[in-house]
């Protein structure tokens, strides 16, 4: 893989003294120690419109959340499609939103995936429930399977 | 038949209010208020904490302004500990509360007002928004977002993360500034200074088409106050408390934060939890003045850089007007975020800012600690009573938008007043309402931040509280 490709960005988010929520953080903090080429690992409390100019220079986009959908049973990793041209500008930007303002601002919208961790518990603790932490394993490895096939894929930076 | 509109909730502030416009029996507004409908009780849970961890609790009052609670805290806890801080300690505190200065007063200009400015007032709710902006200027919207992180990211250099950072303690600071962070946020300057000298442009560009708002968002004569330097310098860290009046003729000066109480009054009025400072030799609400940009703006001889004294000459020179609407805050902000980008451009070439020397330690030296220092939105005080043992036992925080209350109160009664005949009210004149506190850029003590897409509902309510009308703004 050339370093002169776009980074692939993995962004986790979550609030860390919310429990599961910081399973993304977590998983993208994990990313980062391995020091992947060309992938760029941001971990954030949440979703800020500066990261639209860093998705808009990206390869590609993997968000990781927390899920708290009870009918998830495993990790789900989940293209982000028909990403609209402009839409409200809301309280708490989801990834789509992102997407949408890199779009408006820059031009560009970058193939993007969600991660989605199915997690239990959002009490106001700094500690991950045993059962989110066993999910943290297998969104790292969805993780880098996307990696590797994005880098397969990879384009030269333009 | 008195009835009442209500704007609930305001939208593109920081945190939770609402509006009430009142109309006597000829449907004329009578009056309106500005209601704070939230509460946060920091002066009291604070209460039994070690003074050293006030900094950490206080700064999550917010966060989009977390930097000034901690400047301002950390200041109180220099007073009990009775210590001198390191020239370095000053410089880098004075760094952060720069970066803080720049990306507030970037979100609040290019986020939340710059769209009812390019877009128009009267444009429809859903474009109202940053993504509206992008849509019509891409340029702008791009350069504000960078401007925004330029001042995000000096302060994650500092204090290790953007929000809520723990890096000022009393006493100084945590750690200084590389030669490689020093370079990074030097190579962002020059574009820091295009974009908000572009924005000045169009800022100007537009003041024009937007008179009547200008003639009528807050336009009138009141004090203000902030800190200013001994030589008169515009200031934000240190320096003393100055009051001048409309003209910018000195009212009082040379003040000692410390003695805040001798001059400022806190009134406290059943609709709003919101506390009315006032000053206090003129009384409540006589005693009304204003805070912020605008105010600093008023109060000082020069900002001390000079592509921000440029501007600031070219802003006196429009006037009577411009020192008294509220509609010039925004103005007066980004001339603040430039001269803040030119003082950051020099603090990053000063060594001391390298030093290692960054720290004074000492324990309880004296029972009581106020901080004073200027957030994006105005003065800002913290002040803290300790036992022997450091333990807090009072707390009082004065707030600068708590500052601006009596003024965004009248604000809104003079724009309802100029807009709303006969009860009708469209929804371009209630994002007017909203827009004149926006003005403000209040911050309501919240650590979230409303950008633009709240639904609103106005009702019209008769003397018996039956709702007899009502307009809605939907989402989608």
């Amino acid at each position: 893989m050339s370093s002169f490709e776009k980074p692939i960005l993995v962004i986790g988010y979550g609030s860390t003294l919310r429990g599961d929520d910081a399973v993304g953080r977590r998983v993208v903090e994990i990313i980062a120690n391995r020091i992947l080429p060309n992938v760029t690992a941001v971990s954030v409390t949440q979703l800020v419109p500066e990261l639209a100019a860093q998705i808009a220079t990206a390869q590609a986009v993997i968000f990781v959340d927390a899920s708290s959908d009870s009918d998830l049973s495993h990790v789900d990793v989940r293209e982000i499609v028909n990403v609209p041209g402009i839409l409200f500008a809301p309280h708490i930007f989801s990834p789509r939103e992102l997407l949408s303002l890199a779009s408006a601002c820059y031009e560009r919208t970058p193939p993007a995936w969600l991660i989605a961790v199915p997690s239990m518990r959002f009490e106001i603790t700094d500690g991950i429930s045993s059962a989110a932490r066993r999910n943290i394993c297998s969104a790292v490895d969805a993780v880098e399977q996307l990696i590797n096939e994005l880098s397969e894929n990879a384009v030269p930076y333009a | 038949m008195s009835k009442r509109i209500v704007i609930d909730p305001v939208s593109r502030i920081e945190g939770h209010a609402k509006i009430t416009v009142h109309l006597d029996d000829n449907n004329d507004v009578s009056e309106a208020r500005f209601h704070v409908a939230e509460f946060r009780g920091f002066e009291k849970f604070c209460e039994g904490r070690p003074y050293t961890e006030m900094a950490g609790i206080t700064s999550r009052v917010c966060g989009i302004c977390p930097v000034s609670h901690l400047i301002a805290s950390v200041k109180a806890g220099d007073a009990i500990m009775a210590v001198a801080i390191p020239p370095a300690a000053e410089k880098l505190r004075r760094l952060m509360n720069l970066a803080q200065i720049v990306q507030s007063h970037a979100l609040s200009f290019f986020h939340l007002s710059s769209p009812d400015l390019l877009l128009g007032f009267e444009s429809p709710p859903e474009q109202r928004n940053i993504f509206g902006v992008a849509n019509v200027n891409p340029a702008l919207a791009r350069g504000g977002i960078r401007l925004r992180q330029f001042g995000q990211e000096i302060i994650e250099a500092l204090g290790g993360r953007k929000i809520h950072p723990a890096w000022t303690t009393p006493g100084g600071v945590r750690g200084p500034l590389t030669d490689e962070e020093c370079q990074r946020i030097r190579g962002r300057v020059d574009e820091a200074i295009a974009t908000v000298t572009t924005a000045l442009e169009l800022f100007k560009s537009v003041l024009q088409k937007y008179q009547d708002e200008a003639d009528s968002f807050g336009n009138f004569p009141t004090l203000f106050m902030g800190l200013v330097a001994d030589d008169g310098t515009w200031e934000h860290y240190g320096g003393r408390l100055r009051f001048v009046d409309d003209a910018r003729a000195i009212v009082a000066d040379k003040l000692d934060p410390y003695c805040y109480r001798d001059f400022i009054g806190e009134a406290v009025e059943s609709w709003s939890y919101l506390k009315s400072p006032y000053y206090k030799p003129l009384g409540y609400p006589d005693g009304i003045y204003r805070v912020g940009p605008l105010a600093r703006l008023n109060l000082c001889e020069r900002i001390g850089t000079p592509l921000a004294d440029r501007e600031l000459d070219e802003f006196r020179n429009r006037g009577e007007l411009a020192r008294t609407s509220a509609f010039y805050y925004h103005y007066a902000r980004l001339i603040e975020i430039l001269g803040a980008v030119e003082r950051i451009a020099e603090l990053v070439d000063d060594p001391d800012v390298r030093s290692a020397d960054f720290r004074a330690r000492a324990g309880v030296n004296r029972l009581e600690g106020i901080g004073c220092s200027e957030a994006p939105r105005g003065t800002l005080f913290h002040h803290y009573q300790v036992d022997r043992n450091g333990i807090i036992r009072m707390v009082n925080l004065i707030i600068a938008t708590g500052q601006n209350n009596l003024a965004m109160n009248r604000t809104v009664t003079q724009i309802a007043r100029r807009y709303i005949h006969n009860g009708h009210a469209t929804n371009g004149i209630l994002n007017r309402l909203e827009a004149g506190i926006r003005a403000y850029d209040p911050c309501l003590s919240c650590s979230t931040h409303a950008v633009g897409s709240m639904p609103l509902v106005v009702d019209v309510v008769d003397a018996d509280g039956h709702v007899v009308n009502q307009w809605k703004r939907d989402c989608e």
